[in-house]
């Protein structure tokens, strides 16, 4: 099995200024199936390490093939219900290759850094969390669940919007129990 | 007519070569004043193409022949990939259900789908006695 000596691909990571609990990842080079699995492993370890907020920068990244989709699919996987990656900057043709595979669907993606940096706010005050697991049946109200801002215990008497009385934070529960917090 | 603008160039199926033999197909479709976007799309499926040879017909075999053929003819150009190894023909592959490759997070098996996307036509030469001969096509004026 080849070592890729030579990575062909550069990988930087920073803490946003704007936001420390986001990663800026700097892409510059390609991936293809010599380097994808050193790329692959590289984000994975970033990820494990507690950097699970992602958005990457691939204006650098001229090049793009399946075994590289492949490696972004895995890194989305290693962040299934514990962070997000989106990308911005992407050039026209490694987009292409996205499109073909009708993965733009299933990616965050933007055209400039402003546009990202909006999106994963979004998705940082957005999260969704299931109250129960989908095992449950039913929901029952009056409802009882932590706010998960300041950990208060809270009681909802039906779904609706609430405000938590002790952080503010503004949440909304629906028929099925899901809570959002705004 | 057909002329030849890259005659059975040998690579060695390194993976680290797809970059040299995607310069091979970039450097020869320029001299056709082929569309920037086309030259993308060639080379990539040759990428895929290679890629596979490489990990599949040469089980990651890292000193085997990859033969490159581009030839100018005319109105389209063909690349014609030439290897050594275990029979596969790619056009026995069946498309992937893209959907549930999302939902399951799959990440292999889209090089073919991909290769077929890209290029006007995909031939598998059967008649090889031995290895593998497969002929991508494109049509320059079709743009794709």
């Amino acid at each position: 099995m080849e070592q890729p000596e030579d990575k062909k691909i550069r990988i930087g990571i920073e803490h946003l200024e704007e936001n420390p609990q986001i990663n800026l990842i700097e892409l510059v080079g390609y991936v293809d199936s010599y380097n994808s699995k050193f790329f692959q492993e590289t984000i994975i370890g970033y990820i494990n390490n507690g950097d699970t907020k992602l958005i990457m920068d691939c204006q650098g990244l001229n090049y793009l093939s399946s075994a590289g989709i492949g490696s972004f699919v895995a890194i989305s996987e290693e962040l299934k219900g514990r962070g997000f990656i989106v990308l911005y900057n992407v050039h026209p043709k490694v987009l292409e290759v996205f499109s073909l595979l009708g993965f733009t669907k299933f990616f965050n993606i933007c055209d400039t850094f402003e546009e990202a940096f909006q999106k994963a706010q979004e998705l940082i005050t957005d999260k969704v969390e299931p109250a129960l697991s989908e095992a449950d049946e039913k929901v029952t109200f009056p409802f009882s669940f932590e706010c998960k801002v300041c950990g208060k215990k809270l009681k909802a008497s039906k779904p609706g919007k609430y405000s938590c009385p002790l952080c503010q934070c503004s949440i909304s529960i629906d028929p099925k129990g899901h809570i959002t917090y705004q | 007519m057909e002329k030849f603008l890259v005659k059975r160039e040998k690579f060695i199926s390194k993976k680290i070569n797809l970059e040299k033999i995607r310069e091979c197909v970039g450097k020869a479709l320029e001299k056709k004043s082929v569309h920037e976007d086309d030259i993308y799309r060639m080379q990539l499926a040759t990428d895929e193409a290679c890629s596979n040879i490489i990990m599949h017909n040469y089980d990651e075999d890292t000193n085997r022949p990859i033969f490159i053929s581009i030839k100018d003819l005319g109105d389209k150009v063909s690349i014609l990939i030439e290897d050594e190894g275990d029979k596969f023909n790619p056009l026995d592959i069946t498309d992937p259900n893209l959907d549930q490759y999302i939902e399951k997070y799959k990440k292999n098996g889209l090089g073919v789908y991909l290769m077929r996307r890209l290029v006007d036509e995909i031939r598998y030469h059967t008649a090889a006695e031995q290895g593998n001969k497969i002929e991508l096509i494109k049509y320059l004026s079709k743009s794709k």
